[in-house]
């Protein structure tokens, strides 16, 4: 008997994410024997991630990799991975970090079918602007700045003194260079999106990570025969395992081919980056005073992986 | 390649009462009930036009806003997308009844008439189960968003499934459409002819 | 097998004059629901996903501000100014007209809304000119087109928001092939006029005409500045500005001509929500279908065909065209896009073509698409507001049909055209 597996996901097929995806489904074919037939919709085509997250559980897909942002429509509580300083490539590089994470967001969306397989790095934000370089918060002061992320980042935007915009994709590179916006605050892969237009690439390190989260439907998983959801489980595991390293060298290797092309990057220094994590602790705060229970869990799993 | 504007056609089917006494053939005197007539005409259309310029209004405040104050809103865009789609979804079947649809009439423009109305019929059957189709899709997914309570994403915080609630309502709402026009199909009426079969 | 059987149950249906959304929406529902036991979910986001778009939005507004121009008699303000100075060569206010056509194709996303705005007025001016009625009415049938060419244009908002292409992008890449289109018309214009003597000369430009129409017209005139200047200035993105367009042309029927008092607008606002509908049901119907072909793997089985089949540029661009013309004749623009780009892009991209070059020749095979009859958009809508009967229409259109060709065999065979001002 075979079973059918739906993944979907919302990035074009020359993205690393999709090509990633493809090699996942491969090896899910190869080690179960055919019996899992994998099928993988790309760039939107059959569902958008938000979408796709909406329908896990409904049988219409069985795996998506969301940006962790989109969780937390579903479960507020999720918002503690996209907390600025929270997720860091330290704490994530070691072994077992991974998994606690994502056990423990699975419990806050369990209850709804979805099981959280673990984490992958989709990339480190950065500030982009036409020419100014942003060395400290005040310097964010006034710009109209356009980002995605859910309402921490929105207000942590806001401490720094800056006003978040959100528009498509799609219209940012002309907004930056008629001046609708300031600057953006994306990926290296945005940058590269972007082009050269934004000159200037300031750097605040550790701030924001964002992360995609590894999600399959529970109940599907569980209605597998044993050394099928075996298959399933070790594989992802494996591949997360690696993904977090290659994420970041794809990163360097991109943000390399924006400085080779004219870029320029600027990282904040200590002094500089101690203001930006106390501003963003005050944004912070109204989430970890709201959900208590699920920032201490967190604080526990990175203090337990930072230490050793 | 949009709409196609009819200067001098009647502004609604309920115009076509008007018509009823002039008329030479028995069948045009039918018309649906006044109730259901002012119903789409007047209260659907119209809150229908409202949720338009309530979005026009509000796309046009969020790129000034933003443009002169520097002042950019999160719950913007999804309230936009959100009123035009109510909009569309709540004038489907007002639209509809005004021939508001495309549809290619060249080949049964030349079939006898007995073949045209049996075609009729076919889509009005047709229409009628595609629209119980949104109706039944539109309820699985109301239901299982309210299981899951899922949230809009911006900071508007409604909850997903009375977003998407306007999906089963409008298929309803095109179902009565539908309905309507095999009304007017029993009583020997064309429900789809244009101006051009004309 | 089954997406053969599927393809012509839908051309039958559509044959057998049922609604086109719904033939779309019930092959895609069928489909799903019994062949391929897919969750009703899934029909549900599809369907939503389909309407829900930000850019999208755009198409209300937009038929709106063109609604309300229509209304305004904008277009007769703006003719008569321009045929006070080019009265004094023959043919000369024919092509007052398709310059005037610029202007409305300028602050218009879509051909038919440029006709509608532009009709009424030419039909009154024309034939007191000394052209022919018939004549009039085919030539603005076939300027409004220019309004999906020249930006802002829903065309290219459709494409870019399915393809998720940058939209001012394709408006830039829009803009030389559009005025290239408007030169070929405006050539072809007055040399028809000449041979078949139509229009009434005077000695030289009638200036003091020029300046009485002047102030009266600045209003008008300045829209498309406005337009224009806003989404460069960067003050309203492309989407946005459709809603500036909208709010800008009822202020001015409103307060500078007055002609129309706030229910009038209303009434308008009602057409309009209504022929928004028709395009939303259509996107509805094929956004499920497209979903469908997608689940069932057609898309990527194509792509995959053809980038194995090691096609030319040549021979895919011109199958594409001889199939676009072909399926134009039945299908009206949105359809088409709607349908066809989610297929035909994903096979661009394989051949070669430059993305943004092919979303220019598919709006410029959209554009002939609306004059092709028997579904033509235009045609029907000058019919209607000329009371001239269809056929007589596509008549005075064919002369037309060959400087459309030309276009379009310039726009394919150039890719600079397209490319050259990004
Ligand atoms: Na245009
Ligand atoms: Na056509």
């Amino acid at each position: 008997e075979t079973y059918e597996m739906v993944m979907t996901n919302e990035i074009a097929t020359t993205h690393w994410t999709a090509q990633a995806m493809e090699h996942f489904a491969g090896q899910l074919k190869e080690r179960s024997g055919g019996r899992i037939v994998p099928k993988i919709y790309h760039a939107g085509t059959l569902l958008k991630d938000k979408e796709a997250v909406a329908a896990l559980g409904t049988g219409a897909v069985h795996m998506v990799w969301p940006v962790s942002v989109q969780l937390e429509s579903l479960a507020p509580q999720y918002g503690v991975i996209n907390l600025p300083f929270m997720i860091t490539d330290e704490v994530m590089l070691k072994p077992g970090a991974s998994d606690e994470i994502a056990a423990l967001m699975t419990k806050y969306v369990e209850d709804i079918g979805i099981e959280v397989l673990g984490l992958m790095r989709t990339a480190d934000l950065m500030f982009l602007a036409k020419d100014k370089e942003i060395d400290t918060p005040k310097d964010l002061s006034g710009m109209k700045i356009r980002l995605t992320g859910g309402r921490v980042l929105q207000d942590t935007m806001r401490r720094f003194g800056a006003n978040p915009v959100t528009m498509p994709a799609t219209e940012m590179a002309a907004a930056l260079m008629q001046g609708a916006i300031d600057g953006i605050y994306t990926s290296a892969g945005g940058w590269e999106m972007v082009g050269t237009t934004a000159k200037v690439a300031s750097y605040v390190p550790g701030m924001s990570l964002l992360t995609y989260s590894v999600l399959v439907d529970k109940n599907w998983l569980a209605d597998l025969p044993d050394d099928l959801r075996q298959v399933v489980k070790e594989t992802t595991k494996e591949m997360l395992s690696r993904q977090w390293q290659e994420a970041i060298d794809s990163d360097k290797l991109v943000l390399d081919k924006m400085l080779a092309a004219g870029g320029r990057l600027s990282t904040v220094d200590d002094a500089s980056r101690e203001q930006f994590q106390e501003l963003s602790k005050k944004a912070s705060s109204t989430f970890s005073d709201r959900y208590a229970e699920v920032t201490q869990q967190m604080e526990a799993i990175k203090a337990k992986y930072s230490a050793n | 390649m949009t709409g196609i504007t009819r200067p001098e056609a009647p502004a609604a089917s309920g115009d076509t009462l008007a018509h009823a006494n002039r008329s030479e053939q028995p069948s045009e005197r039918y018309t649906l009930p006044r109730p259901w007539i002012w119903f789409e005409d007047k209260v659907l259309l119209n809150i229908a036009s409202l949720f338009m310029a309530a979005a026009m209004g509000v796309m046009f405040y969020e790129a000034s806003s933003r443009s002169l104050f520097s002042e950019s809103h999160w719950w913007a865009e999804e309230l936009v997308r959100f009123l035009v789609v109510w909009s569309v979804l709540l004038a489907l079947s007002a639209a509809s009844r005004d021939h508001h649809f495309i549809r290619m009439e060249l080949l049964i423009q030349r079939l006898p008439r007995g073949v045209r109305m049996g075609l009729n019929w076919l889509n009005c059957i047709l229409g009628m189960a595609f629209a119980s189709v949104l109706v039944y899709a539109g309820c699985v997914e109301v239901m299982h968003l309210h299981r899951i309570g899922m949230m809009t994403e911006s900071s508007l915080d409604l909850p997903l499934w009375q977003v998407r609630l306007i999906m089963p309502l409008g298929g309803l709402l095109y179902i009565g459409y539908f309905v309507g026009a095999a009304l007017h199909l029993l009583h020997g009426v064309d429900p789809f002819e244009t101006e051009e079969l004309r | 097998m089954t997406v053969a059987l599927a393809v012509l149950a839908l051309l039958a249906l559509i044959a057998a004059g049922i609604h086109v959304g719904i033939a779309l929406g019930i092959i895609a529902a069928g489909l799903m629901l019994f062949s391929f036991n897919i969750p009703p979910v899934l029909i549900a986001q599809t369907a939503w996903g389909s309407i829900d778009s930000y850019a999208l939005v755009a198409i209300p507004f937009f038929i709106f501000s063109g609604n309300l121009m229509s209304q305004g008699n904008l277009a007769l303000v703006i003719m008569n100014l321009v045929a006070s100075v080019v009265r004094c060569f023959k043919g000369g206010v024919a092509l007052a007209l398709a310059v005037s056509s610029m202007f409305f194709a300028a602050v218009n996303g879509s051909s038919v809304a440029c006709a509608v705005a532009l009709g009424p007025a030419a039909v009154k001016l024309l034939p007191n000119e000394g052209y022919d009625a018939r004549f009039s009415a085919s030539l603005i049938a076939v300027c409004g087109t220019l309004g999906l060419m020249i930006p802002p244009s829903l065309s290219f908002i459709l494409i870019g928001s399915i393809v998720g292409m940058p939209i001012p992008d394709l408006f830039i890449a829009g803009i030389v092939p559009g005025l290239l289109e408007l030169s070929l018309l405006a050539l072809g214009t007055v040399l028809v006029s000449r041979r078949r003597g139509y229009g009434i000369v005077q000695d030289r430009p009638d200036w003091a005409g020029f300046r009485k129409a002047l102030p009266s017209a600045s209003g008008a005139l300045l829209m498309p500045v406005l337009i224009i200047g806003t989404i460069y200035a960067g003050l309203f993105t492309p989407t946005e500005v459709s809603a500036l367009a909208a709010i800008y042309a009822a202020l001015l029927v409103l307060v500078v001509y007055r002609t129309a008092d706030i229910f009038a607008i209303w009434r308008t606002l009602r057409e309009s929500v209504k022929q928004t509908v028709m395009i939303y049901g259509i996107l509805l119907g094929s956004g499920l279908l497209t979903a469908m072909l997608t689940r069932l793997g057609l898309a990527a089985e194509l792509t995959r065909f053809v980038s194995e089949a090691d096609v030319s540029p040549f021979v895919f661009l011109l199958t594409v065209n001889i199939l676009l013309i072909i399926v134009g004749m039945f299908l009206d623009g949105v359809s088409m896009i709607v349908l066809l780009s989610p297929i035909l892009f994903p096979l661009s991209n394989a051949v070669g073509i430059n993305p943004i070059h092919f979303a220019v020749i598919m709006t410029a095979l959209v554009e002939i698409a609306t004059l092709t009859p028997p579904i033509g958009l235009n045609l029907f809508v000058m019919s209607k507001i000329t009371k001239i009967p269809v056929h007589e229409i596509i008549q005075g259109v064919l002369p037309f049909y060959g400087i459309r060709l030309f276009g379009l065999l310039l726009i394919n065979a150039v890719p600079a055209l397209s490319l050259m001002l990004l």
